[in-house]
């Protein structure tokens, strides 16, 4: 007897990622799920993302790593409430993990959460979370060719940040077929090109960022700033 | 690179089905996998046969269907495989969005 069975495998992660917006827009927060391989500078960004924005706005993070809290200790030394979730070896953080995390923090007031996922460009792409927007971060040294080999991650990302942009003068690092690539696969993407250590690109991020926050709080019923 | 979490999921809806449809023992149980879902077929199986020893699922034979990544052209609204290449053949677009290659779900089981 051959029994139709035509379920999602990932369903029990789409309905946790489900609850996880519904307690998000509840409260008016705009959320974004930030990834990227190893190393593009993911933590580094934040730094300097809190740093330009904490007195403007309310943010938490939450931290995912495959082992250690060093990166969780990067943010709570910005003053910012961060939660860890330490994966002990799984390759992405998955809508249940975020949802514990969200138990966590004190929600209310706040007006930003990021969520800095494992570092990888294949699994976190299959996992949504509850995120209202994807984030890529790709660095120079990766090389150019990054999103015609991962064509998922930036075909599902809404903001690709092109970072540590001052490596450019030292690399072979081809900007026209990186900038066609994305297009190609993703007309909506909005590029920003940065870098942490010149400074380069943030103050453009960070303006995306409260555009993107006051935007959602329009949409949002019950927000605490109406309209 | 997550199989296991994958098979974990993929019995316990198997499971479920089975149990629902009070069969004794499941013979097949068919996957659709598409080719950006970030699963290893291979690896797949290798985790399917570790998770079902000794469960009603034991001597099920898993059987695999790849669904290829297949994207709708933002300008000539063609369908091409953009896993090599991602501007259409015809015209040289862009991707609209993609048609299939996110699959990952159970088809069906066989069992009595």
């Amino acid at each position: 007897m051959e029994i139709k069975v035509l379920k999602n495998i990932m369903q029990h992660n789409e309905d946790l990622a489900a609850e996880n917006k519904t307690i998000l827009d509840r409260q008016g927060i705009y959320c974004i799920n930030m990834m990227s391989s190893p190393g593009a500078g993911k933590t580094s960004i934040l730094e300097q993302t809190i740093a330009r924005l904490k007195r403007k706005i309310n943010i938490a993070i939450i931290e995912g790593d495959l082992m250690t809290s060093r990166d969780a200790e990067r943010i709570d030394r910005t003053g910012v409430p961060v939660v860890q979730i330490n994966t002990e070896g799984g390759c992405h953080l998955d809508a249940n993990m975020v949802n514990k995390a969200l138990q966590e923090l004190v929600l209310e007031g706040l007006d930003l959460l990021i969520i800095e996922n494992v570092g990888n460009l294949v699994c976190p792409g299959t996992y949504y979370l509850g995120e209202h927007d994807k984030v890529v971060v790709l660095s120079v040294p990766e090389g150019h060719d990054k999103p015609a080999k991962y064509p998922l991650m930036f075909q599902e990302a809404h903001v690709c940040l092109l970072n540590k942009v001052d490596l450019l003068k030292y690399s072979n690092f081809d900007e026209k077929i990186f900038l066609s690539d994305v297009q190609a696969l993703n007309e909506d993407i909005e590029i920003i090109r940065t870098s942490v250590t010149t400074g380069q690109g943030l103050e453009d991020w960070c303006q995306l960022l409260l555009k993107r926050i006051a935007g959602s709080k329009k949409t949002d019923v019950g927000s605490k700033l109406g309209d | 690179m997550h199989e296991m979490a994958i098979v974990d999921n993929m019995m316990r809806v198997a499971e479920s089905e089975a149990k629902t449809h009070e069969l004794r023992i499941v013979e097949k149980v068919k996957i659709v996998i598409g080719e950006l879902s970030g699963v290893v077929p291979e690896i797949l199986q290798t985790c399917w046969q570790m998770a079902a020893e000794n469960t009603i699922l034991d001597n099920a034979v898993l059987e695999l269907e790849k669904k290829p990544a297949i994207a709708l052209c933002r300008q000539c609204e063609a369908h091409f495989n953009f896993k090599e290449n991602f501007l259409c053949p015809h015209c040289n677009g862009g991707v609209e969005r993609i048609i299939s290659g996110k699959e990952l779900y159970i088809d069906f089981i066989e069992g009595e």
